[in-house]
């Protein structure tokens, strides 16, 4: 599937319906005893590194392009729009990049009480995930009961451009595993990788 | 101040919305500075595309205001084939501006800078966000302002094509015009946000301006700056937020500069930093006299208040009301009280929700003709709009395809860096002395630069989402002696 395809999943519905994952290609209403699963990647497509949330949620669709319980989509626009997106779903797993210092590639992962923290922000836009999910919690809106965050661990998110840097591009494929490994272990291993690398230490995976 | 400060670049990288406060040998304040991220490779990214490329790409540099930046590039666009596009076309485009402001500027008040009106200065930081003004002001509100914030992007999206990147934009015009059933539902969109425009106002005045303590805060000498003003103006220098002339006022309000956006060379120029990749823009004719104010210094300030500064009032009714209001109240025009940049702002939202509803009653909107299509070799082209948080300017060569030669872009928040630098020493030298700092001056830096809304969202993608303002205390040696992070329980 492209990418204008996969981005089309996400544009809003003119008439004002239900935003989000409610497109040709979802579940019907009725079908919907099945848990439904919104992966989001999350990032700029023309900064280097800080695509490579929307590079490997785009990745995880294809890789799970038979599953009818799980949508993908990508956001490039965050804040308030990550709680619009989310709606209507039983949990939401979001992809973004992040800088610590660790090897490029690494997968770290947050729930919403590491974000909690980060509550009063003061970001341009402070309103974190944690923050949104709350505000719609108190609005009885129907926000995911599990909020998942992956965050691989980047080089460069500061220079324009429209490619990975070769280090992190070599990470993908075992970084697509590792996250459907641990949201999916039912899909493990499909793909023919080496399965899930945790350790920030770790060398290799599948190159390219 | 004999002390050497040496900043490398990776430490640079990491200061995300890092402040540096360096002490002189007394302990007080020697300097004060807030460092973002720049953003590299810009140009280069841009050189050698098709010039009709840029209003699809540059939407993406920030996830915050990627309609303005649609905007600015097609306008600049028109500028480099040399076509005007057709009145109805205008229209359409302004119509999206507008939208996007009101949207943004709500956002804004209750998200973002309301936190600390209206739930209170002095209250923890942790309940300075939405959900604290939810709880103080009633748990419907939150309803109210996701309903319309959700109507008013269903504008951008009908008109724009997609809301978060639009592609509408065409030089000459826009790929698609208005059906009638659109305008209907627009008209009555336009007419709630005008009351909730008005709603918010309401908020304010009941809130912030029927308490002495706030209205002492806004018009303090805290963060007041005697600086020059700049915005978009119409032909009777009211406030325009799509199109116009760049008008220039003094500290003391009388006309400085008044150019088209071709001119901006002569204009603006960039002071640089050896501490931080942000440039500083600052008017040519004036000069760079440093991060101070006042007649002599060639620093001027952007956004809301400026624009209202820089205007000689509203071209709307009901926003003239609460302009003079704005006036009356702070002493006259110019205010160079930066808390005053809310106010200004929700005098902007009722502008921008009241703009709609005159854009959408026109006839000429419904016009098919939308689109004039360029014959003409392009050249080089400026675009400039007003973003919610400045004046944003787009300025493209090409070579005789259209192939992009040069691309130069001055973003709006970079438009206040050194006010938001000054802002921040102010609230520095008020709170630190004799190396003791006080508890007090996170919360007095954050409510400085929020006023300005200054906005990095190009640079805040990454996990946790958000920018953790950290401010390092540094004594003469360099060494850090304080540090304070935003983070509630860092």
């Amino acid at each position: 599937m492209s990418s204008d395809e996969r981005a089309g999943v996400f544009s809003w519905d003119a008439a004002g319906g239900p935003p989000f994952g409610r497109g040709p290609d979802t579940v019907p209403a009725g079908a919907r005893e099945a848990m439904k699963t919104l992966i989001l990647g999350v990032g700029s497509s023309i900064l280097t590194d800080d695509s490579v949330g929307l590079v490997v949620a785009r990745k995880i669709g294809e890789r799970l392009a038979h599953r009818d319980d799980v949508d993908f989509g990508e956001n490039e626009e965050a804040g308030f729009t990550l709680l619009e997106e989310s709606l209507g779903y039983d949990r939401l797993v979001v992809v973004d990049s992040i800088l610590t210092g660790a090897e490029p590639g690494t997968v770290l992962r947050y729930d919403l009480s590491d974000l909690g923290r980060t509550i009063h922000s003061n970001s341009p836009h402070g309103m974190n995930l944690a923050t949104v999910m709350e505000l719609g919690r108190t609005q009885d809106m129907d926000v995911p009961d599990e909020v998942m965050i992956y965050a691989i661990e980047a080089v460069d998110v500061l220079t324009f451009g429209e490619e990975l840097t070769p280090e992190l591009a070599a990470r993908v494929d075992a970084v697509v595993e590792e996250i459907v490994a641990e949201v999916f272990p039912e899909e493990a291993g499909g793909a023919g990788a080496s399965g899930a690398v945790r350790t920030s230490g770790a060398e290799g995976g599948p190159s390219g | 101040m004999g002390q050497r400060i040496t900043i490398d670049p990776i430490t640079r990288l990491e200061g995300h919305g890092k402040i540096e406060i360096f002490l002189d040998d007394k302990g007080d304040v020697a300097n004060a500075y807030f460092q973002v991220p720049e953003l590299r490779g810009f140009e280069k990214f841009a050189e050698g595309r098709m010039a009709e490329e840029m209003p699809r790409i540059t939407p993406k540099i920030c996830g915050v205001c990627p309609t303005t930046h649609h905007l600015a590039s097609t306008k600049a666009l028109d500028d480099l084939f040399h076509v005007d596009p057709p009145r109805p076309a205008k229209l359409i485009r302004e119509l999206i501006n507008s939208a996007f402001l009101t949207e943004d500027h709500a956002l804004h008040f209750y998200f973002l800078g309301g936190p600390d009106f209206v739930v209170g200065p002095d209250a923890p930081a942790g309940e300075r966000n939405i959900l604290g003004v939810v709880a103080k002001v009633g748990l419907e509100i939150g309803g109210y302002v996701i309903e319309m914030r959700k109507r008013i992007r269903n504008i951008i999206t009908v008109l724009g094509g997609r809301v978060i990147h639009p592609v509408c934009g065409l030089p000459g015009g826009v790929s698609k015009g208005l059906t009638a059933e659109d305008r209907e539902e627009f008209l009555k969109t336009a007419e709630d946000a005008i009351e909730f425009a008005k709603f918010s106002l309401g908020i304010f005045g009941d809130v912030v301006l029927k308490n002495d303590t706030y209205v002492n805060l806004i018009v303090g000498d805290v963060y007041k700056h005697q600086t020059y003003y700049m915005g978009l103006v119409d032909e009777n220098n009211k406030v325009n937020l799509y199109d116009g002339d760049v008008r220039v006022v003094t500290p003391t309000g009388e006309e400085f500069a008044k150019f088209k956006p071709q001119a901006y060379t002569e204009h603006i120029a960039e002071h640089v930093e050896p501490w931080s990749y942000i440039k500083y823009p600052y008017l040519k004719n004036v000069g760079w006299k440093g991060f101070v104010d006042g007649p002599d210094s060639g620093v001027y300030r952007v956004a809301p208040l400026a624009r209202l500064n820089a205007s000689d009032g509203m071209a709307t009714p009901l926003a003239q009301v609460e302009y003079e209001k704005m006036y009356e109240t702070l002493g006259g025009k110019p205010a160079h009280n930066t808390l005053a940049y809310h106010w200004a702002r929700l005098v902007e939202l009722l502008y921008s929700a009241e703009r709609m509803k005159e854009l959408l009653e026109d006839d000429d909107i419904m016009s098919d003709n939308i689109r004039t299509i360029p014959t003409e070799t392009p050249t080089e082209g400026v675009g400039i709009v007003e973003a919610p948080r400045g004046t944003l300017i787009h300025h493209y060569k090409t070579d005789e395809r259209g192939v992009i030669t040069m691309a130069n872009l001055i973003v709006a928040t970079v438009g206040n860096s050194a006010a938001i630098c000054m802002s921040i020493e102010r609230a520095a030298r008020g709170l630190i002395k004799g190396g003791n700092v006080n508890e007090g001056l996170l919360n007095m830096v954050e409510m400085a630069f929020r006023a300005y809304d200054p906005c990095f969202g190009c640079a805040t993608h990454s996990v946790p989402g958000e920018m953790p303002l950290v401010v390092e205390v540094k004594n003469q040696d360099g060494e850090v002696v304080e540090r304070l992070s935003q983070f509630v329980d860092g």
